[in-house]
């Protein structure tokens, strides 16, 4: 046993180094040849002065405030590659401790994020200077703090609503809880919908003996797939919409694409699920019937004021507020982030703690997205600034690489189900910036909420690709997106023998979800 | 699960191999215990995850170099019923005894982990309700409790409570089947094949 262990642990170092090794020799064999865009930019291209003139004009979209540019031009063209390698390094760390060192990772995740953080930040700070602090001062309170916030908030309400009761896990009722928990992640986040639902999902399964189907198509439908239409819905998305991407933009955008992939997997789930359960006949009856019962659901009020307060920073243009150089907080932003803390607030003073403990609502997991995150913020900043100067910069040879929305599905996806989602989208979402050759500001132009002559079909068919992957291959692996390992986590204390690492990409992944990735991507982005 | 008491069953065990169909071999050696009016043991290795035929094997059996072979074990009276009616058996569907091994003891691996008290109680109860007779070697248990894993996490997931162990169960052939058969029930404990030591 202590043999396979060792292969098992081995082989998932191995699996991790050849995406690092991809990411690192993708520039490298790219061809040199032209870039397909390059027609589409030069039809589209816009002075960002132009797009910030367009974007004062336009108050009634719903579309983000635009800032400014994160760097000077040329911090891109002057930063080596191997300034990622804290990025790499820190991605890494999430990606393998959790699964060789699960309690050294535990106790040390903070250190261990400061210390890639700093690795990048004392060099970057003694070569850059005021560059380099107007470039960290831009990525944390544009990126990192309302990031935070936003979780917070969603993560505190959704954590004041319980369902109780009791049901029986039959095929029926397990796709109706599967079909609300999908419907529901991408208003309440999937952190906040599997938080909600996995314990009556594990409830109502309790007597079953085949079940771990039926924990695998919650992560994969509830911890990833619902969270795909709104920026609410998965951390990647938020990201989108703090760099310019309309609120309702993935709700219209990847609609067909979710239902598709969702409507599958609930299909190949319920056949799973009736020829399991018939091997195991039908329930007991242990006399226990306790009615379905919902308390706290007042936060819905809560969740949608969530909800009013980013589309209010989204449709509203106020005053910007001088930071430090070019750096500059809008003030619709710092309303916005207020008006998530005091729902927060308010769910915590209105909810009883009798809930929560229900739910066994701890500070715990929002604590380790602010420490990680505070690292991963940080060590991104090379990564971005390269990509943004597209051509230009170190990762030329990726942005020539990656060229079609079948590429960027895939390969932000692939990446997507080994590092976290979150900065890989974010990584992808600038390379295809990079790749037209344009500034974060145009993108509410591109993707046609600014003037419909601006609309780019090109990188709007690339954007989804982005988004679909960087949300729907979360679900790959456990350390995919942050709920799948939550998830599973709590099923194994319900006594659920989850499969490891590799079960679960054998067993299930890949012969479930491939597939159904492969038919989205004949269907949408061939 | 209670003790059993082991001292009325036959102790001996045989393997049997003989050359035919599966499902022919299994057929008539059921209809001959049901007709014969005999109260005795008789396990499909397949049934049991009893290491059958070997690659080499169904690969000559495939290429008709050698006959397909079908695993059975049988208790002392078992054999000899079989072997009263070896050429009946040969006449009527072609099935051959090709070697009969006596079984020295059987053995297999077990492993487990939970993730919670109640489901570490109860695999040790499995455990500790094993038929008497039987030896546990090379048993690892390790319990590990970290208060302060405590609670849900999502990037840095650990449990507050862990109960693993892995080990090997030897003994004769009967008592072994039976503890495997326990400890597959509960969905936490994973059983290895059921190894034969034959004489």
């Amino acid at each position: 046993m202590d043999c396979m262990l060792f292969v098992r642990r081995a082989l998932g170092f191995a699996s991790l180094l050849i995406v690092l090794a991809a990411l690192v020799l993708l520039p490298a064999t790219a061809g040199a040849t032209t870039p397909q865009h390059d027609d589409q930019a030069a039809q589209v291209q816009v002075d960002e002065h132009a797009v910030d003139a367009v974007d004062a004009d336009e108050h009634n979209s719903e579309q983000p405030a635009v800032h400014v540019e994160h760097h000077e031009p040329g911090l891109g063209t002057r930063l080596p590659l191997w300034s990622a390698i804290p990025f790499v390094g820190i991605l890494l760390s999430i990606a393998v401790f959790p699964l060789v060192a699960p309690h050294f990772w535990h106790k040390n995740f903070p250190k261990i994020s400061a210390l890639w953080a700093l690795l990048f930040a004392v060099p970057f700070l003694i070569a850059y200077k005021a560059e380099a602090l107007q470039a960290i001062l831009h990525i944390y309170l544009i990126d990192y703090i309302p990031f935070i916030i936003l979780l917070w908030a969603l993560f505190t309400v959704s954590g004041g609503i319980y369902v109780g009761g009791s049901l029986r896990g039959s095929p029926k009722v397990n796709l109706v809880l599967l079909i609300i928990g999908t419907l529901l992640a991408s208003w309440i986040g999937t952190t906040g919908a599997a938080m909600v639902l996995i314990r009556p999902l594990l409830r109502a399964n309790a007597w079953r003996q085949q079940k771990v189907h039926v924990v695998v198509f919650f992560i994969f439908l509830v911890a990833n797939v619902g969270g795909s239409l709104t920026p609410l819905g998965d951390p990647p998305l938020f990201l989108g919409f703090l760099h310019g991407v309309p609120f309702f933009w993935v709700t219209k955008a990847l609609l067909p694409e979710m239902m598709l992939v969702s409507i599958l997997l609930l299909a190949i789930f319920f056949v799973i699920d009736t020829l399991a359960i018939r091997k195991e006949g039908d329930a007991p009856d242990d006399g226990v019937k306790e009615p379905l019962k919902i308390e706290g659901l007042h936060n819905l009020i809560f969740l949608l004021g969530i909800m009013a307060g980013v589309l209010f920073s989204g449709s509203v243009k106020l005053s910007h507020i001088p930071i430090f150089g070019h750096v500059y907080v809008e003030l619709q932003n710092w309303l916005r982030d207020g008006f998530l803390i005091l729902m927060g607030v308010l769910s915590l003073r209105t909810t009883t703690k009798m809930i929560r403990k229900k739910n066994e609502f701890s500070w715990f997991p929002i604590q380790e997205v602010a420490y990680l995150f505070a690292g991963i913020f940080m060590c991104i900043i090379p990564a971005l600034a390269i990509l943004q100067v597209g051509t230009q910069g170190a990762l030329a040879g990726l942005i020539e690489f990656v060229k079609t929305p079948m590429h960027y599905f895939w390969v932000t996806g692939g990446l997507s189900s080994f590092l976290d989602n979150a900065p890989t989208y974010l990584t992808f979402f600038n390379t295809a910036l990079g790749s037209f050759g344009m500034p974060e500001s145009a993108v509410p132009g591109m993707l046609g909420y600014a003037d419909v002559a601006l609309r780019n079909p090109a990188f709007i068919a690339d954007l989804k690709a982005i988004s679909a992957g960087a949300v729907f291959m979360g679900a790959m692996t456990y350390i995919g997106n942050a709920p799948n390992f939550m998830v599973k986590s709590i099923a194994e204390e319900a006594g659920i023998p989850m499969p490891s690492f590799f079960g679960y990409l054998l067993k299930y992944s890949l012969p479930i979800l491939v597939p159904v990735f492969v038919i989205v991507t004949l269907v949408f982005f061939v | 699960m209670a003790t059993q008491n082991t001292t009325t069953r036959p102790s001996t065990y045989f393997e049997l191999s003989l050359a035919g169909p599966e499902d022919l071999a299994h057929g008539f050696l059921t209809g001959l215990m049901v007709g014969a009016g005999h109260d005795g043991m008789i396990v499909h290795g397949p049934d049991e995850d009893i290491p059958g035929p070997t690659f080499r094997e169904k690969i000559k059996a495939a290429l008709r170099v050698h006959p397909h072979e079908v695993h059975v074990v049988v208790d002392g009276t078992t054999r000899a019923l079989v072997k009263k009616h070896a050429k009946t058996m040969f006449a009527e569907t072609g099935l051959q005894i090709l070697e009969e091994r006596k079984i020295r003891r059987a053995k297999f691996c077990f492993g487990y982990q939970a993730y919670a008290p109640r489901y570490g109680r109860e695999i040790e109860g499995l455990l500790k309700s094993l038929p008497r007779g039987l030896k546990i070697v090379n048993y690892d248990r390790k319990e590990t409790i970290d208060p302060s894993a405590k609670g849900v996490e999502a990037y840095a997931s650990t449990h507050d409570y862990e109960l693993k162990g892995k080990g090997e169960i030897i003994g004769r052939f009967d008592l072994v089947l039976q503890a495997r058969r326990i400890l597959d029930t509960h969905p936490l404990v994973d059983v290895d094949n059921l190894n034969l030591e034959l004489l």
